[in-house]
């Protein structure tokens, strides 16, 4: 904006404006609908829901959901298997994310660079359905993997991959590494790139060596990216792990799979229970926003960057 | 003003993509337009006789049965109106196999008898979700909805919002004598605690079964047919004692070590094998014990139950059961199954068996599967089977409010019923499928298969033949596998199975030949309901789901002490779920208040003589 523009009127400004008002509008729309008018419905999770008497005809229930989440007593070990994944996925992939902005700013030829950075981020673009065929042709005993630690002779025996619980999470973190991390990469390689390339030189000129640079430069330089993100996704720690609990478990490793939202399918979806469902969901956005906040807080302390 | 006008239009084009993808869709989610399907109307339906066509004095009378609830008496009401109409019937699963209406003769024969052209929709997502959309939209029901379980949330929703009927009431005003007919005295056993009867049995397509024990649904097996034959044995063969069948899976082991899973046991499934250890069966896993109290357990808690669970155990730890069969995917299942990786595969009634079903005819090709009964407990004992087609037991047949026709759907949902409906459904034509034979044994005429039916047993090609063999997901998949079993051996004469099924037809039996009290008081469980939101709604959806992580562990336990822990702990979630007993409590007071309605009613589960 111009610096004429802070001592217009407002009507003035709106009017010199109005093509990109126009052109936000149907996002405004958009949103209005999708996002803001469907939160109406939160309300059944305050009533016995009926599809006949609808959001609004439906009689009052009060709490009585509420009270169930918090007396159901599986609903601990859901939580803590959400959290962990979520943790796991969170953390792993953050630093696998950095790492690999990091390592691929410091290769030199271009389109190397390029190719690299292209082919790290297809695997965004697979299906789960996908990965978990892919998953399946290596894991099972007679899958690759286990052929390949026959053959190697590190195993005498096919190992049960996919039906050992301990695996299951470390299966679904690895997974969503190798799925994300170009994908999230490109955030911080975009920030990588506005860093002022002369305090690269001023450093050099000091005889800083590469990792120097990395280490006194690059790093500190992404902070407010990398706080922004964690800050982004420490909200959907509790939203993790669907797609694997749907596709990839199994009777032997369900114990370990079964999450928030896999359980808030199982009751609103397959039960029909839409008024636990949505309590269900209620409290588990609070908690998230909730993380969000935490998050941002810590982050400000910590660094002095946060979004909210 | 370029700049504007380029806003402008491109505003506007964001606007219309908005509203043309605010467009409903253009699948009809509706209920489908009528069928295309010819019929041949013919106004002068065919009326066989309940007792078959007149016949000279030597020639045996039909099929006869000797129903505890059942019969066929004139006046049903379903011949009251015989004009041509289209009812549609939903099915809570996946489509198992291409059925059309109309394209077998004993469709066929069943529209020419009562004008009526069956429409099926087929719910793809298995998990009622078509039902739910078809419910938020507002959109009309098909007539019929089938396969809905009682003790759920969208049972609940279908009541409390008025989409289905309570059938008493088109009873009373539309098919008096059909309802007498059919629940005898049962109603108050058979209707809710405020006298609703909401669904009718789920073998309104087959209640031949419940008078049948050897047809009951639970329990039978697949074997591979070229395995099987190299132990002597043949379709509907029992496969022996537990230790017979432990030596057979040995012998297939050491002779075809390609064959990955010797045997399969599903991880919720597992009390057929306690029923054959004797124990008393139930299809929801508990036992009433009315000698105890009245108390309920679970029957992995009885001592048949700890048996059972051991001999799934030894199976493991021999090296029978694969435990990778518990990661496998349903999809994954059946393609070890076509691939012949299986050798038996212990699958009960389930949506997964109907689909395997319908591929294994498709593709039995020179690989014969045969239904095999499972082991018994002690020699020459028979496994007793479950049933639980009774009204009250879930999975039966509503008639939804929107039904143009209630009239109409009710009486052919008796006509199904019927003595004519079942063999119809059961048998197909008389004269054409089966004739009726003296069984000298007992002096019951039953029906013996004739012609192409009879080639068909043989060949696995059953349901392609005749068409009974899919077009009801009951009658088509598991009892497609029960009558190549029941009817083969009839045929054969020569095994004990062709006796006991003319025993207990002759004895009325109806649900297990012995222990009369104990099958009284198992009925009276089986009409357990409890509200899915209910304190012990909410213990029993807990249970049911986390439960099986515990019994997974008693499955794969690698020794006898990791066995006993693995048990006892089973033994432990369970009482801690139910820790104040409240599931218990509520499933033991309407136990005996059904049982108390029968006693009223006078039914007498006994054998008649």
């Amino acid at each position: 904006m111009s610096k004429t523009t802070d001592k217009l009127p407002a009507k003035k400004i709106f009017k010199k404006d109005f093509p990109y008002h126009i052109m936000l509008l149907p996002a405004v729309l958009l949103t209005l609908i999708f996002n803001y008018i469907p939160m109406v419905g939160i309300i059944i999770a305050f009533k016995k829901y009926s599809f006949r008497l609808g959001f609004f005809g439906s009689p009052w229930a009060g709490l009585t959901y509420f009270k169930r989440f918090f007396s159901d007593f599986t609903l601990p070990t859901v939580i803590l298997n959400s959290v962990i994944l979520g943790v796991m996925s969170l953390v792993l992939g953050t630093v696998t994310a950095i790492l690999f902005a990091l390592l691929l700013n410091e290769i030199t030829g271009l389109r190397f660079k390029k190719f690299v950075q292209t082919v790290s981020y297809f695997p965004h673009f697979i299906s789960f359905v996908t990965v978990v065929v892919i998953l399946q042709a290596f894991l099972t005993s007679d899958g690759l993997l286990n052929q390949l630690l026959i053959s190697l002779g590190i195993t005498e025996e096919s190992v049960l991959f996919l039906g050992e619980p301990n695996y299951y999470r470390w299966i679904v973190t690895l997974t969503s590494i190798w799925k994300e991390t170009g994908w999230s990469a490109i955030i911080y390689i975009a920030a990588i790139t506005g860093i002022d390339q002369s305090m690269y030189e001023a450093a050099k000129i000091d005889g800083a060596s590469r990792w120097n640079c990395m280490w006194y430069i690059t790093l500190p330089s992404i902070i407010p990216t990398i706080s922004l993100m964690l800050i982004l996704s420490v909200g959907g720690i509790l939203n993790v792990g669907f797609d694997p609990a749907m596709l990839l478990a199994n009777s032997m490793t369900m114990p370990k799979a079964r999450v928030l939202s896999y359980y808030v399918y199982n009751t609103g979806i397959i039960s029909g229970d839409f008024s636990y469902s949505t309590a269900l969901s209620l409290v588990t956005s609070i908690f998230s926003a909730s993380f969000m906040v935490i998050g941002n807080t810590i982050s400000r302390k910590l660094t002095g960057e946060g979004i909210i | 003003m370029k700049k504007k006008l380029l806003m402008i239009l491109l505003a506007l084009s964001l606007c219309f993509s908005l509203v043309a993808c605010a467009q409903t869709g253009t699948e009809d989610s509706s209920l489908p337009e009528e069928s295309s399907q010819e019929e041949e109307n013919q106004t002068d339906s065919q009326e066989e006789e309940t007792s078959g066509e007149e016949t000279p004095e030597n020639t045996p009378p039909a099929y006869q049965y000797t129903p505890v609830l059942y019969g066929n008496p004139e006046g049903m009401e379903w011949k009251q109106d015989t004009s041509p109409i289209n009812l549609s019937i939903y099915f809570a699963m996946p489509n198992s196999g291409e059925f059309n209406w109309g394209s077998d003769h004993i469709t066929q024969t069943i529209t020419e008898r009562t004008g009526v052209t069956l429409e099926y929709l087929w719910d793809e997502t298995g998990d009622n979700t078509q039902l739910q959309l078809w419910m938020a939209a507002g959109d009309p029901l098909p007539d019929y909805l089938q396969g809905i379980s009682r003790n759920t949330t969208i049972f609940d929703n279908l009541k409390s919002g008025g989409y289905i009927y309570d059938l008493n009431e088109l009873f009373d005003e539309y098919a008096p004598i059909s309802k007498d007919t059919l629940l005898g005295g049962t109603e108050d056993f058979c209707s809710d605690e405020d006298g609703s009867l909401w669904m009718y049995d789920t073998n309104a397509f087959g209640l031949d079964q419940p008078t049948q024990k050897i047809l009951a649904l639970w329990g039978w097996n697949v074997a591979r047919g070229d395995l099987l034959a190299e132990h002597d044995l043949a379709l509907g063969d029992s496969l022996g004692t537990p230790d017979e069948l432990l030596e057979m899976l040995a012998a297939v082991k050491e002779d075809h070590p390609e064959v990955k899973f010797p045997i399969t046991v599903e991880l919720g499934l597992a009390f057929p094998f306690y029923q054959a250890f004797g124990g008393i069966p139930s299809d929801n896993g508990t036992y009433f014990d009315a000698d105890d109290n009245n108390v309920y357990y679970w029957w992995q808690d009885q001592e048949a139950g700890k048996d059972a669970l051991l001999f799934i155990n030894k199976l493991y730890r021999e090296g029978y059961l694969n435990k990778e069969w518990f990661t496998y995917t349903d999809e994954q299942k059946t393609s070890a199954l076509l691939a012949g990786d299986i050798f038996l595969y212990t699958h009960v009634n389930t949506y997964n068996h109907t689909t395997i079903n319908s591929q294994l005819y498709e593709n039995s090709g020179g690989e014969q599967w045969y239904s095999v009964v499972r082991p018994m407990a002690e020699e020459g004992v028979n496994p007793v089977y479950a049933t639980s087609y009774l009204p009250v037991t879930g999975g039966g047949i509503c008639i939804s409010t929107d039904t143009a026709d209630p009239a109409r759907a009710i009486r052919f949902l008796s006509y199904t019923c019927s003595e004519e409906g079942q063999m119809l459904i059961f048998c197909g034509v008389e004269g054409v499928d089966y004739e009726v034979q003296l069984d000298e044994a007992t002096g019951l005429n039953v029906p013996i298969f004739i012609g192409e039916a009879k080639e068909a047993i043989g060949t696995g090609d059953w349901g392609g033949k005749l068409g009974i063999g899919k077009w009801f997901w009951h009658g088509s998949m598991p009892a497609y596998w029960q009558y190549l079993t029941m009817y083969a051996q009839m045929l054969s004469q020569d095994t004990d199975y062709a006796t006991p099924v003319a025993e207990n037809a002759a004895k009325g039996c109806y649900l297990y030949g012995e222990n009369n009290d104990t099958t009284l008081v198992e009925s009276c469980a089986l009409g357990v309901s409890i509200a899915p939101d209910s304190d012990a709604g909410l213990i029993q959806t807990q249970i049911d789901e986390y439960i099986q992580d515990y019994m997974l562990n008693v499955y794969l336990a690698e020794s006898n002490d990791a066995f006993e822990a693995a048990y006892n702990e089973l033994l432990s979630k369970i009482a801690e779920f139910d820790a104040n007993g409240i599931l218990a409590a509520e499933k033991s007071r309407q136990a005996l208040e059904r049982k108390a309605l029968l006693e009223e009613a006078g039914i007498v589960w006994t054998n008649a003589d």
